[in-house]
């Protein structure tokens, strides 16, 4: 079972991003994301404008509509908010969020797949485990979790 | 704004009109020139002049009547295409049309006058008639690009095989009496003087309603053209 | 910016007794990029032509700002029809060169930006004293993006602009169009067959299929609708039974419907204890799948 699309003539690369065009994610959902990722990676910092929606369309060659709509996204979760006349910024506190908004969606995200792919490959529980314990000591980076 | 369409068309059609209007002027002259250095020294003048009667008509024809065929296959499709009415391209063109053949007219009258005595034609009723001429004409050529356009080259064909076989039918009878009447030359001077000085001739009105006609018929094929 | 709107409605069109266009009714919001897809032959460039009253409707109105388009000059006034340009046109139109076009398109486009014009020639490196029977596949596109854009006219409509491109100035037309999108909010209606690359770039989506108007919905909200669900045979078969399927694979045991739910429904409901996968299908692929299962139409639009 993979998330990969049956053919990877959708894909293109824009600008160093890789979108995944076969629809396993909205772009909207997609450009919410990336941007949480670059206040995650430090790209963006707290109280800093991020991109205007027409910026981003332009960008990435999407429709404004589209990017408007992820902003949103992040404006109503408070990890971005609006200054009047100037434009989007990062709220102070997003970071932390965004992590914590990660840490929720971590279990459905991955949890539930690891676990399921380990049964369908009848993989004892002490064997993930394990798997998961080598997997740490392996990770040479110590300070922040790995955000993709 | 129905009138920025006139305005616009006036802009844009007149400037072909005016490029057909200087065509005509040159080749007038370029036909004078020819007949000037192939005629006799002697009377130069008087063949040159004479000439015109041939000259002026012929280059009105060639440059009034000829592209008026394929208006309607070439440019009025892309006046329409970019958002034109046909209303506005059609009543235009019919603008344009009347304002070239009076300017044939003009033309004819200007030069004969000019040349006086040497001149075939004459007068007011010279003009008139090929004023009416170049009107018939083009409006004749205009239906055929228009068929040609709506329903296709043998639209086309149709037409001119018509036309070609209606112009037999009057040269046949033409001839004919001429061959039992007399000579041909003394006809075309007796058709001269009878136009002389004449306000208003039968040919001339002939020709007149003939076009204005056509251009009703050429209107109902243009009112609902569609663009390829 | 524009509050121009653009509908038709029971627009039908008979072709010698043959109806190419049957019964659409649309409307054309303002200020939205749409995408306007279907197979050869579908009627997408008929009905293009008949929205912008360049082709007569057999039955049917269409209106733009609340007034019938046909012989209508102020209605027309506010839309600019960028079709492909014919280099085999009969008689003579070889004749045109590129300026002689540029120049028509500026009398007769009262919204005309020449200094847009100049840049754009530029951009894609036109050379405007060519004859336009003399032009390339590519640079007769070119042309017809040049008008389109130029015009800026509140209503915008391209037919295949892309036809004859390569992928590099394929992709500097969607930037081009996004940014005279994002400065003017014009409406513009792109037709296209080359669905994947352009999905980004439409707000909505029309797709006409076989003469008829298959949907006009919001492109994110289409593509969210359809699903592929594979599996075993048995076990699909039973997850799509109250679904509808548009199109199915077989492989051995293995099955793959393309499904599509109704807006709100979700996916989960359907997979939820089964041993199936089920993917978000692109625009691309959900198009083929809907339209895909017919004999084509024929060559031309």
């Amino acid at each position: 079972m993979s998330n990969e699309p049956i053919n990877n003539i959708g894909s293109t690369e824009v600008k160093g991003l890789e979108w995944n065009l076969s629809g396993e994610k909205s772009i909207y959902l997609q450009i919410g994301e990336k941007i949480e990722t670059e206040i995650l990676r430090d790209i963006l910092l707290e109280e800093e404008r991020v991109p205007s929606t027409n910026e981003l369309a332009s960008a990435y060659s999407i429709n404004p509509a589209t990017a408007a709509k992820g902003i949103n996204l992040l404006v109503d979760q408070g990890i971005l908010y609006k200054k009047r006349g100037i434009g989007m910024f990062v709220a102070s506190g997003a970071k932390q969020q965004i992590i914590q908004k990660r840490k929720g969606a971590f279990y459905e995200g991955f949890i539930l797949n690891l676990v399921r792919e380990a049964q369908s490959l009848a993989i004892t529980e002490e064997e993930l485990v394990e798997m998961i314990r080598r997997a740490r000591e392996e990770k040479i980076n110590g300070e922040m979790p790995d955000v993709h | 704004m129905m009138k920025q369409g006139i305005l616009r068309n006036l802009r844009y059609q007149g400037r072909n009109q005016l490029q057909m209007a200087g065509l005509t002027l040159l080749t007038i002259v370029l036909f004078a020139l020819f007949a000037a250095f192939t005629a006799p020294i002697d009377r130069i003048g008087q063949v040159v002049i004479a000439g015109f009667a041939a000259y002026v008509p012929t280059a009105c024809v060639l440059w009034g009547v000829t592209p008026g065929i394929s208006f309607y296959t070439v440019i009025a499709p892309y006046l329409l295409s970019m958002g034109s009415t046909r209303k506005t391209v059609f009543l235009v063109d019919q603008i344009y049309k009347v304002v070239f053949a009076a300017f044939s007219g003009v033309l004819f009258y200007i030069v004969n006058t000019i040349g006086g005595e040497y001149s075939a034609f004459s007068g007011f009723g010279a003009s008139f008639t090929l004023f009416a001429l170049i009107f018939f004409l083009s409006s004749m050529g205009e239906v055929g690009g228009a068929l040609s356009y709506r329903v296709g080259k043998w639209g086309m064909v149709f037409y001119i095989a018509t036309l070609i076989v209606i112009c037999l039918v009057i040269g046949v009878a033409f001839g004919l009496s001429a061959a039992a009447g007399g000579e041909m030359a003394r006809m075309m001077y007796d058709l001269a003087a009878a136009m002389e000085g004449a306000p208003v001739t039968l040919f001339a009105l002939a020709g007149i309603v003939g076009g204005a006609l056509f251009s009703g018929a050429c209107w109902l094929i243009v009112r609902r053209m569609a663009i390829k | 910016m524009n509050n121009i709107n653009l509908s038709c409605e029971h627009v039908s069109k008979d072709y010698s007794g043959k109806r190419v266009l049957n019964d659409i009714s649309l409307t054309i919001e303002p200020g939205c990029i749409y995408g306007l897809i279907g197979r050869n032959g579908a009627g997408k460039t008929t009905l293009l032509s008949i929205l912008t009253a360049q082709n007569p409707a057999t039955l049917g109105t269409v209106t733009c700002a609340g007034e019938p388009v046909w012989e209508n000059q102020s209605a027309l006034d506010h839309i600019c029809f960028s079709r492909e340009l014919n280099p085999t046109n009969a008689y003579g139109n070889s004749s045109y060169k590129v300026k002689e076009y540029l120049r028509m398109a500026s009398v007769y486009y009262p919204h005309w930006d020449a200094a847009y014009a100049k840049r754009l020639i530029d951009i894609f490196g036109l050379d405007t004293k060519k004859r336009i029977a003399k032009l390339s596949k590519g640079m007769l596109s070119m042309v017809t993006i040049v008008v389109a854009l130029a015009s800026r006219s509140e209503i915008t409509i391209l037919d295949e602009p892309v036809a004859g491109l390569d992928v590099v100035s394929r992709e500097r037309f969607y930037q081009l169009l996004i940014e005279d999108y994002t400065e003017t909010g014009r409406t513009f209606i792109v037709s296209t067959h080359i669905i994947e690359e352009a999905a980004n770039v439409f707000e909505k989506v029309i797709i006409i299929d076989q003469g008829r108007l298959r949907l006009i919905e919001d492109t994110a909200e289409l593509v969210s609708r359809f699903f592929a669900i594979s599996g075993k045979e048995e076990e699909v078969d039973a997850a799509c039974a109250n679904l509808k399927v548009h199109h199915s694979d077989m492989m051995g045991r293995s099955k793959t419907a393309y499904v599509e739910l109704q807006p709100g429904d979700n996916i989960k409901h359907y997979i939820e204890g089964r041993e199936l996968d089920a993917h978000g299908l692109s625009l691309q692929k959900l198009f083929v799948a809907m339209c895909g299962d017919e004999a084509p139409m024929g060559e031309g639009k």
